[in-house]
């Protein structure tokens, strides 16, 4: 890749990948680490022949394994597919305007697993078969754990009482 | 729509995020809760990014990274180049070893022989014949080496 190729893809990459990676750990400073390391990964990768989309999903695969590692290598592998065993979330009168900070709270209630899923499909709009090739999985099984991490998302956030766009039948 | 998701979905999403919504779209919104629920989380996914994109403000410059990546690649030629030297000089110093040994102790030599006629084959042919073979070994180990670091420096 030369070098005015990396700046394009940096300008425009940046913000989405540390947003993405911030949101799975958590942890600034380790977001920072991950974050370099992906784009690291990616220059020494063998990249020529992919166009920019393909680069893109790329740098979120790496930074996805990154994260994966990261809790391999603290025996914490589990954790991936774990939703946070914070705090218990308080059922609010339904029907409020949802607010950011609720949103942020239910969020934070999903499994790393289930947040990755949701970022790629919603923030980066990837579809099935370009998720399930990033994460090395079947397409079946993406179109599982997506619905799975999709119902998961709604209930927290109808038991926070965001439910504005919620038809309760 | 299959049973796991509405064929709209992604359209929904997108529409979200575009602000691009059209009749049909919004028709369609109407009678299917499963978009209701995409278009919910579209939203909520919105705010979530929102919210972590003012915590990105301090990404370092592209270059550090692209220098970072330089400086990584480049150790890291150098140090398989310094493994293909070491394996090179090893094995011309081996070879130059054994023909001293053999040269200069003959009682080692004739250890390693089985009979007369064997130690005088290795005095006759083996060791007239080894220095030159180990000079051309070196010759082509060094055109080899020198090759790749050729081949390393370029890349
Ligand atoms: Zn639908």
């Amino acid at each position: 890749m030369t070098e005015s190729a990396f700046q394009a893809l940096y300008e425009a990459t940046n913000k989405s990948l540390w947003s993405y990676i911030y949101k799975l750990v958590n942890d600034t400073a380790l977001t920072d680490d991950i974050f370099q390391e992906s784009f690291v990964k990616l220059l020494q990768a063998e990249t020529s022949r992919f166009d920019e989309s393909r680069t893109r999903a790329y740098l979120f695969t790496i930074a996805t394994n990154a994260v994966r590692d990261h809790w391999r290598k603290k025996k914490r592998e589990r954790n991936w597919f774990e939703s946070e065993p914070g705090t218990e979330l308080l059922a609010r009168d339904t029907g409020h305007a949802y607010e950011s900070l609720d949103v942020h709270e239910a969020f934070e209630q999903l499994s790393p697993q289930h947040r990755s899923l949701l970022w790629l499909a919603y923030v980066e709009e990837y579809g099935h078969r370009e998720i399930a090739e990033m994460l090395e999985m079947k397409e079946k099984s993406i179109r599982v754990l997506l619905f799975r991490a999709k119902q998961k998302f709604i209930e927290i956030l109808k038991t926070l009482g965001i439910t504005s766009t919620v038809n309760n039948e | 729509m299959n049973n796991l998701e509405c064929t709209f979905e992604r359209e929904v999403t997108h529409a979200e995020k575009t602000d691009a919504w059209n009749e049909r779209l919004q028709n369609h919104l109407q009678e299917c809760s499963s978009c209701r629920n995409a278009l919910l989380i579209a939203k909520a996914m919105d705010s979530v990014q929102a919210g972590a994109l003012q915590k990105a403000s301090a990404v370092p410059a592209y270059r550090v990274l692209w220098f970072k990546a330089q400086y990584m690649q480049r150790q890291e030629r150098l140090s398989t180049l310094d493994l293909v030297k070491l394996l090179g000089v090893s094995f011309v110093g081996a070879l130059a070893l054994i023909g001293i040994i053999v040269w200069k102790i003959p009682t080692l030599s004739s250890l390693l022989t089985i009979s007369e006629s064997a130690s005088g084959f290795v005095f006759h042919t083996i060791i007239p014949l080894s220095i030159p073979i180990a000079f051309i070994i070196a010759v082509v180990i060094a055109l080899w080496m020198y090759s790749l670091e050729f081949f390393f420096a370029r890349r």
